[in-house]
């Protein structure tokens, strides 16, 4: 399988499955039960499987393990199902060259790459930081756009207009709305002012792109899936 | 040393009217020099590993590695033992859900660290993420009850506090200090997008402390250096305005300053490899040109014979220079030499007449302490100090049959053993040999080794004598008048025109050398610097050789020497000052500097070379 063909089961069960949702996978386990259970993608990644209590989403970007070392070894998971694991890539990470990085996914198998975690998460002063120390959102545009020059799937996680633009841009073949975090700490939930502001993410995909995958960010539990809606993709392994 | 031996050590500073430093390091040399220039304590943190690998310590916030993991090796194995005696701390993230953190409690204890504080600290977080984290159990209130345990333990707490409410939590959980964090990277630049100011700075840091001492009035109070503050003079002025007991330090002690050092001794040593190859080049094309500006004319027969050295001097094959005494041998196997890639090697001459029989094999094979009477101690031979090199066997004839045939074994082997040694050497040497006798006829005599001359003679030059280039004889006697002025500290004298007819005229048996003694006598002996037929060498001033006018006539049909056409452009020169301004980053003025030539100079030869800015 390769990019096209990954793209083209993709699109396909955009509109065939139903639903249309996908979920972050740490291990064997986890992923057979995401098979069982007909998810149409799945994200490797290790940052779900730390502390339940937490979105995988922001688990992930804490000071706790090494996200892409460990993604490196969920690659056995690609004996068990190579057609629909992404693998989540941390983009900011300074000590590995991405390129060769995305180069060593690809030796390994991985069809697909992720910017997740994402530290699009962020925000106030500590992302104002990251921005300022070159550890920001740009790295994951980078990210993208390499990982597509060199055949990978991408999928791009997005929380604003300007990203998703800038996104578009470097190519991604997917788009996955995050709604971010209320003011008040808790998990953005799918109603009426995240469907906005992912309507205004939506439209700025050209008509001609019709084959640009759309999805959003849920928390576990969330059950809004439309059939005329985004995909959903569970920031936490809930199977 | 803990808790309490801590206090009275910060104590004693601050009665001593000194403040406390602290500096945050990423490694074992950090600490050891950071310590040798004052610093009172050392925190040991991720941020200053993530530093020391040259990445902005507020990656330690992010998933490249666990956080505690991540600093507990180094903190034993570089830091602690390089402590001399201060005490050092350790930043734990009590968070971390891979990690009980009692058990990472117990291990400091153990492993002998004074105190702790928390990094990375939930506090850093702000916002809507904060506010998740908080409500998950990954709050700050957890590293507040990880200062309560660590208290317990005995060890020393001096918490970063990030916000009024933090400072009053740590201080009533009775944290022996608290160190205000504002959350700022550390930048070369005034961090102007935020409108931090010096005096705004310590009026934060102000309230926090006061918001401190409301709970606990003792409590030692320090800030972080961060954001605008990012050198001695900025620090200054906030210590001044703020009630600080002391201050800590990250990228102030470890980045900053080493960043702009290194770079720059970098610079500096990459400018000394690039200056020291710039020399050499320099040096040899000086070089080059002395090894030619000795010989001075511009005959056919001259030209021919530059030539041939310019053909042979790189090749590294054995060399004859054949000619008359006094037409300049030594000069043209010089002009081999400075030519060669033997250049900035040993050049050693050896006069075979010069040196009795009898030593000469000691002089050129050397000797071992008690080869023969006499031989006091060890001595190096000629040959070996040629090694690299080239070596020039003057009058080469003069040389007996027994030194010949040990001569003879050397240039085949390339090896010798010195005279009482069994010891094998070997050798890398360039052979050039000189003689003004006919060799070919001394072997045919029995008196020169036929194998030897066709060991030498692989190349033979021969240097003409000055009667067959009377052409040159101007040139040459203008060469001696400067050289002769500059020896005698006077001005240059001038040949009268019979002066002239007379040494054109003389055929010179003592070739160029006799010319050159004859000028410069006559330099001695003249008046008001004018050199008469008077004042040359009777030899020369009455010399009527047979078949002077036919000569004259053949000298006065050369056409007059026309100035020499400029020379040719010197690609190296170009080469040169174009490296050169683009090292001192297109400053004429300091290339000029560089390059040792005046700044009028240096635009004539950028208009010459065609260079500009860009090229």
């Amino acid at each position: 399988m390769n990019r096209a063909a990954f793209k083209s089961r993709l699109t396909f069960a955009a509109t065939n499955h139903r639903p249309f949702w996908g979920v972050g996978v740490s291990g064997s386990g986890e992923l057979e039960k995401a098979l069982a259970a007909k998810a149409s993608w799945t994200v490797a990644s290790m940052a779900g499987s730390l502390d339940p209590k937490l979105p995988a989403s922001v688990m992930g970007i804490l000071p706790y393990y090494q996200a892409n070392s460990d993604v490196v070894r969920l690659s056995d998971l690609l004996r068990i199902d190579n057609t629909n694991i992404i693998a989540g890539v941390f983009a900011a990470d300074q000590f590995i060259v991405i390129s060769q990085f995305l180069d060593t996914l690809r030796r390994a198998g991985f069809l697909a790459v992720q910017n997740f975690p994402s530290v699009g998460i962020a925000g106030e002063q500590f992302r104002h930081s990251l921005e300022a120390s070159g550890l920001g959102y740009q790295t994951e545009v980078d990210l993208i756009y390499q990982a597509g020059e060199k055949g990978l799937f991408t999928s791009a996680v997005v929380f604003t207009p300007e990203q998703t633009e800038a996104m578009l841009s470097a190519g991604a073949d997917m788009l996955v709305f995050h709604p971010g975090i209320t003011p008040d700490g808790t998990y953005a939930s799918w109603n009426q002012e995240t469907e906005a502001r992912y309507a205004k993410v939506a439209r700025l995909v050209p008509p001609e792109r019709s084959d640009i995958v759309l999805a959003r960010l849920a928390f576990a539990g969330d059950d809004t899936w439309r059939i005329d809606g985004p995909g959903i993709q569970y920031d936490r392994n809930m199977l | 040393m803990k808790a309490k031996a801590v206090s009275s050590r910060f104590r004693a500073t601050l009665d001593g009217g000194d403040k406390v430093i602290g500096a945050a390091v990423g490694s074992g040399m950090a600490s050891r020099h950071l310590l040798a220039g004052g610093a009172d304590f050392l925190l040991i943190a991720t941020g200053g590993r993530f530093r020391t690998a040259g990445v902005p310590s507020i990656g330690a916030y992010l998933p490249m590695g666990n956080a505690n993991e991540i600093v507990l090796r180094p903190a034993v194995t570089e830091v602690l033992p390089r402590a001399s005696g201060k005490p050092v701390f350790i930043g734990l993230s009590p968070t971390d859900p891979s990690h009980d953190w009692r058990d990472l409690l117990r291990q400091v204890v153990d492993a002998g660290f004074d105190g702790v504080n928390n990094f990375p600290s939930m506090g850093f977080f702000d916002g809507p993420l904060r506010r998740l984290l908080d409500g998950s159990g990954y709050g700050y209130s957890r590293e507040v009850e990880y200062i309560k345990e660590a208290l317990r333990l005995g060890l020393f707490t001096l918490p970063f506090v990030y916000s009024e409410d933090e400072a009053r939590q740590m201080a009533a959980a009775g944290a022996n200090g608290i160190c205000v964090n504002l959350n700022l990277p550390v930048t070369e630049k005034t961090f102007s997008g935020q409108g931090i100011e010096m005096a705004k700075l310590a009026d934060t840091f102000n309230k926090v402390f006061q918001a401190a001492e409301r709970e606990n009035p003792g409590l030692f109070r320090f800030f972080y250096c961060v954001g605008p503050i990012a050198n001695p003079d900025d620090l200054d002025q906030v210590i001044q305005a703020t009630s600080a007991d002391g201050y800590m330090g990250g990228s102030i002690f470890e980045r900053i300053p080493t960043a702009a050092a290194m770079e720059e001794i970098g610079s500096q040593y990459k400018r000394i490899i690039h200056l020291a190859h710039e020399n050499k080049n320099l040096r040899r094309e000086l070089l080059r040109k002395k090894g030619f500006d000795e010989i001075v004319g511009q005959s056919g027969v001259m030209q021919d014979l530059y030539e041939v050295v310019n053909k042979v001097a790189d090749k590294d094959v054995n060399v004859l220079i054949t000619g008359e005494s006094g037409t300049g041998k030594e000069l043209v196997v010089k002009a081999i030499h400075f030519n060669s890639r033997r250049f900035d090697r040993p050049f050693i001459k050896i006069n075979c007449a010069a040196i009795p029989e009898a030593l000469l094999e000691s002089e050129l094979f050397g000797h071992t302490k008690g080869a023969f009477t006499g031989a006091m101690e060890d001595r190096v031979g000629l040959f070996q100090l040629a090694d690299k090199g080239t070596l020039f066997l003057d009058e080469i004839s003069e040389l007996g049959l027994g030194i010949q045939a040990k001569l003879l074994r050397v240039i085949q082997q390339r090896e010798l053993q010195r005279l009482g040694s069994d010891r094998v050497v070997k050798l890398d040497f360039r052979l050039i040999a000189a003689t003004n006798v006919n060799l070919l006829d001394l072997v045919s005599k029995g008196k020169f080794r036929e194998d030897l001359y066709y060991r030498l003679n692989v190349v033979t030059i021969h240097t003409p004598a000055l009667r067959a280039h009377k052409e040159d004889i101007p040139i040459l006697a203008s060469h001696f008048l400067r050289r002769a002025a500059s020896k005698l500290e006077q001005h240059p004298c001038r040949l009268a025109p019979e002066a002239m007819e007379a040494i054109q005229r003389h055929d010179w048996p003592g070739n160029v050398r006799e010319l050159e003694h004859a000028i410069e006598s006559a330099s001695v002996l003249c008046s008001d610097f004018l050199i008469g037929r008077k004042h040359l060498p009777v030899s020369v001033s009455n010399a009527s050789p047979n078949g002077w006018e036919e000569e004259k006539t053949r000298l006065d049909a050369i056409p007059r020497q026309e100035p020499l056409p400029e020379a040719p452009a010197n690609p190296s020169e170009r080469n040169r000052i174009l490296q050169t301004l683009a090292l001192c980053g297109w400053r004429r003025g300091k290339a000029a500097e560089k390059l040792r030539i005046s700044r009028k100079t240096l635009y004539n030869k950028m208009q010459k070379y065609d260079i500009r800015n860009g090229s």
